[in-house]
């Protein structure tokens, strides 16, 4: 499929404009109808034959696949808005309905909708792809958070990779890293933030609440989305972890590090939501997360999991599973 | 130090959370003195302070669900060791490095003590390899991490049963007993197999001119027959003093 940098020159994204890949999926290869549809068009067999088979995106774009033929697709605008196929074959079949032929050419659709969101589906024979677009978050610098103390290197190197993310949720997740796992690197720092601490809010939380106070509802609601698929793809991920045990040591110590990182980085995208005061709606699908690590607890403590941003977790959030795998 | 110290109360707890200085003492005596029962030395109290100014930023950023005085209790002796352990993987993983000049830098807090633990955690990752290089299977390998969590973090039998879920905090003190001796046996068992481990690495290491090095996550790590005999030692001897190891604290043996 075409990949994210050739898909953002086709949309003429700015700098400043982030694609999202919300949701992707492989469709098994049927050429079932193929013999008659060489026959008459496709487009008028698509008009007759209406056997849809309907693709979950959780997009306010209805997707149906014609079960006899893949690649070619039935596009629904359920919500008010603008609908614009910008290359391929394509039929509108009404005012909300278009019918896509994705067998030859992918066939990329944008959605611009009233309620602001702006969408982008990429369709291909075998697989779909639907991505959202989104204005990015300014990220502070991570020395104006911490007021220009020191940082651990790792802290340092996972901050810039999150806060360059093309992904707006990670951006917000580099905040939230910064919040739950930073501090001063030299002792007497330390103590003399303690001391500060006692009798008026941390300066790197008031300048924390203050970023997160300018970020739009609409913008948290996403994250709060984000946060719920991520821990329910999580949750798949984990589960895989008993077939990957063959594929020996090193794979599942992998497997573990990631799921444990994925884990963390749910955690800051929450920690910032929870400093602004918006308790995620879909806390369940963390705690279901949560629950079913726990489950796996000893096996992934055993993968010889190492990494200091999780030591670090393990040391903030000693109940935390995800930390727990890394510290002894 | 008092034995105060070694409970917070509830009204600590109240204090804390309703953001009265008057905690800030009861806390920091607390963790520090914890933190020494871990095993620091002279930067107990550094660790204790580093403690102190997570916990109220997190509490400040209103991401602390802590819902009883036992679990802010648990949740703060086992943050240091962590921190504590932590402290001396770092060094450890400089020493591997070949920056042990490095070490005595402000970054670190230094420790008196670090030198013994350095070489401690040496025969721990030794020990880790022997069963590594046996086969021994991971379920094993996990008594052994219980049996260092309880002999050489001189951490109570019971604490650790229930960090590795295998007790539950409702347990009955039957219950508690039949566990207890569940693990014994099992630990026993577990001491027996570390021990042929050791002494199969041992006897690889003498047969061997090459230098030895173990795996530690991504690092390599290098070490001697006479740190596999040092490691083999110390197999031997844990378990011994399991009563002093679980009624006392350290400073007080």
């Amino acid at each position: 499929m075409t990949n994210t940098d050739q898909l953002r020159r086709q949309l003429g994204l700015g700098a400043n404009e982030g694609l999202e890949l919300a949701y992707e999926l492989q469709l098994e290869n049927s050429d079932v109808g193929l013999g008659f549809a060489a026959t008459r068009s496709l487009w008028e067999e698509l008009v007759d034959l209406p056997h849809w088979q309907e693709l979950s995106l959780g997009a306010p774009v209805g997707l149906f696949a014609w079960e006899e033929q893949s690649g070619v697709y039935r596009l629904w605008l359920g919500a008010a808005g603008e609908l614009r196929v910008l290359s391929g074959a394509w039929r509108q079949v009404d005012e909300r309905v278009w019918h896509i032929d994705a067998r030859q050419e992918e066939v990329t659709v944008r959605a611009s909708l009233d309620s602001g969101d702006d969408l982008v589906l990429l369709l291909g024979r075998t697989e779909c792809q639907f991505f959202r677009i989104a204005s990015l978050v300014e990220v502070p610098a991570l020395d104006s958070l911490t007021g220009d103390l020191h940082s651990e290197t790792w802290l340092r190197a996972e901050y810039q990779l999150l806060a360059a993310s093309p992904s707006v949720v990670d951006r917000v997740a580099a905040v939230g890293l910064t919040l739950r796992l930073w501090q001063p690197t030299s002792a007497e720092t330390r103590r003399q933030l303690v001391r500060d601490t006692l009798v008026a809010e941390s300066p790197l939380l008031q300048r924390v609440r203050q970023w997160a106070a300018g970020l739009s509802p609409a913008l948290c609601g996403r994250c709060a989305l984000a946060t719920m698929e991520d821990a329910e793809a999580l949750e798949d991920v984990l589960a895989a972890i008993d077939t990957v045990v063959e594929q020996g040591d090193e794979a599942v110590r992998r497997l573990a590090t990631h799921i444990a990182l994925e884990r963390d980085r749910l955690e800051s995208i929450v920690a910032v939501l929870a400093v602004r005061g918006d308790i995620p709606y879909e806390q369940g699908a963390l705690d279901r997360l949560d629950e079913q690590a726990s489950l796996l607890l000893s096996q992934l403590s055993s993968a010889g999991v190492e990494h200091p941003l999780l030591e670090r977790a393990g040391e903030v959030e000693p109940f935390a599973w995800w930390g727990a795998v890394a510290s002894p | 130090m008092t034995r105060a110290s070694h409970k917070i109360s509830d009204q600590t707890r109240n204090w804390f959370f309703e953001r009265d200085a008057r905690a800030y003492s009861a806390l920091s005596d607390f963790s520090t003195e914890a933190a020494r029962r871990c095993g620091a030395g002279p930067d107990a109290e550094d660790l204790a302070q580093a403690l102190l100014l997570d916990l109220t930023l997190k509490r400040d950023a209103g991401m602390l669900r802590l819902h009883s005085t036992a679990e802010f209790e648990g949740y703060l002796v086992i943050s240091l060791r962590r921190r504590h352990i932590s402290l001396w993987r770092r060094h450890g993983q400089r020493r591997a490095e070949g920056e042990v000049d490095s070490v005595a830098s402000a970054v670190d807090a230094p420790d008196a003590a670090l030198d013994r633990r350095e070489h401690l955690e040496l025969y721990v990752q030794i020990m880790h390899h022997a069963l590594e290089q046996a086969g021994v299977v991971a379920a094993t390998r996990s008594v052994v991490r219980r049996i260092f969590d309880r002999y050489v973090l001189c951490r109570d039998i019971e604490s650790v049963l229930m960090e590795s879920r295998l007790l539950g905090p409702d347990a009955t003190s039957e219950q508690r007993v039949q566990e207890r001796n569940n693990e014994n046996r099992r630990q026993s068992r577990a001491r027996a197999t570390l021990t042929d481990a050791l002494h199969e690495l041992l006897r690889a290491t003498e047969a061997s001119t090459a230098m030895c090095w173990l795996n530690a996550g991504s690092r390599r790590i290098p070490f001697n027959t006479e740190d596999v005999r040092h490691a083999l030692r110390l197999a031997m001897s844990l378990g011994r003093c399991e009563k002093a190891a679980h009624t006392a604290p350290k400073d007080e043996q």
